[in-house]
């Protein structure tokens, strides 16, 4: 029999019974209820500019601190790029990646193994694709992935049907292989959806929105969980700062305005 | 006569943690409760210091004429890179670019608390008045209730400046709600 103490715990945000996977991010934690649900596939979307690779990063470290192995996806930035741009966090060590903890791959190199020679990808090509992450997945026993970004990889997928292919594809064997991703999509001021082609955020378990917000002529970085399967969830604007202690996140003042 | 750099530090000893003080000082105090505030030494605190009426290398050099060290203290300068531009600053300053980024306040504040995890954290706002000059009462209420109850959670000290003569209701309406003890001197 539960307890009264145990009752109102299972009552609270994010108690809704998933395990949930610690991004690590202590903001972040506490707005999604105590994290991600495990194996779950989430959309990080946003302008350029906002943290999104950072946050990425950020996440994968954690993992890779806490024992997690991480496998970070590039589209648009070969491996060294993105290591000097990265922020130089306290707790990032070089071992993580020479131990294998983190892995850095880049797309072209699972392309040229394929054999993917034309602009547009077919089908088949798309199947190929899910496969080969799932078995560089298995080979590096991600339990963390990050898909930097699923809107470069989409310019080479000419219909929605095949988007949705990957989306799902994606998103089923990174949940039967016990893998938490962040799959990054890159959005326009123009764009009204949360994704580049709409696809994204309907397949994808949750949203994590990334923005710049304009106040007074101050620009603020600006973080919203706007959906997560499997938890409960704060859905109110943040703001963030991202640090070499890691990615701070604290309430947006409203000031009385809505 | 009596000096009050010598009164604050005798109330900085007595501050607890997880509470908040509102300082009320006349313009003609203003240094010396400075002083009184930087000349507390504690291995085991780190203070930080939220510049928003004077930059704080100001501080730093008013200090240093006056014998204080404030090597040990972090300051979060909201004023000089708007007022002058200024982009570099020393090791122990932060600069934030404007006094109406009240969120960043918060996050730099957070950012220095995290960097000395061990540490009691005490965070001295100088002033109310003048981030109030900056940013409508509205938008000070929420900084300053969400600011002052996110850090009594984690066991800080909070002492909120403010000047006298300066003062107005509005002020005077904030500080009663997200303080625990009024303390004055000097502005009779």
């Amino acid at each position: 029999m539960k307890t009264s103490q145990e009752e109102i715990k299972s009552a609270t945000l994010g108690s809704i019974g998933r395990e949930k996977c610690l991004t690590g991010i202590e903001g972040l934690d506490s707005i999604l209820g105590g994290g991600i649900p495990r194996n779950n596939t989430i959309l990080l979307t946003g302008n350029c500019g906002t943290g999104k690779t950072s946050l990425s990063l950020e996440f994968l470290l954690h993992g890779a601190v806490s024992g997690e192995n991480g496998l970070y996806l590039s589209v648009t930035e070969p491996f060294e790029k993105l290591i000097a741009n990265m922020i130089p966090y306290d707790f990032f060590r070089r071992d993580l990646i020479k131990s294998g903890k983190m892995t850095f791959i880049d797309i072209s190199a699972i392309y040229s193994r394929l054999g993917f020679k034309r602009d547009k990808m077919s089908l088949e090509d798309v199947d190929l694709l899910v496969v080969a992450l799932g078995d560089l997945t298995r080979e590096t026993k991600a339990r963390r992935l990050v898909i930097d970004s699923i809107t470069s990889i989409a310019y080479q997928l000419d219909t929605q049907e095949k988007l949705r292919n990957l989306m799902l594809g994606l998103s089923k064997m990174l949940s039967g292989l016990g893998t938490t991703s962040l799959v990054i999509s890159e959005m326009t001021a123009a764009d009204s959806s949360y994704s580049k082609y709409g696809v994204e955020e309907a397949v994808a378990d949750g949203v994590i929105l990334m923005g710049n917000m304009e106040r007074n002529g101050d620009l603020l970085r600006t973080l919203q969980v706007i959906k997560m399967r499997g938890t409960s969830h704060s859905r109110a604007k943040y703001v963030l700062d991202l640090s070499t202690a890691g990615t701070l996140l604290v309430p947006l003042l409203k000031g009385g305005s809505a | 006569m009596i000096d009050v750099s010598v009164q604050v530090a005798g109330e900085m000893q007595k501050l607890e943690p997880s509470t908040s003080t509102s300082l009320e000082i006349g313009t003609e105090v203003y240094f010396d409760a400075i002083k009184g505030m930087l000349n507390h030494r504690n291995k085991n605190m780190q203070i930080i210091y939220v510049a928003s009426t004077v930059p704080a290398e100001a501080i730093i050099n008013a200090m240093k004429m006056i014998g204080v060290d404030t090597s040990h203290v972090r300051f979060i300068d909201c004023i000089s890179s708007m007022m002058t531009g200024q982009h570099g600053s020393p090791e122990n300053v932060i600069l934030i670019e404007s006094p109406t980024m009240l969120e960043n306040i918060m996050l730099k504040v957070e950012f220095v608390r995290r960097k000395s995890p061990d540490k009691t954290v005490l965070v001295i706002v100088d002033s109310i008045n003048t981030l109030h000059i900056h940013n409508d009462w509205k938008i000070m209420g929420e900084f300053l209730h969400i600011m002052v109850n996110g850090l009594r959670s984690r066991g800080a000290m909070i002492l909120m400046l403010s000047i006298n003569e300066q003062q107005t209701q509005e002020v005077s309406t904030l500080l009663g709600l997200v303080s625990d003890k009024t303390i004055r001197y000097g502005g009779d």
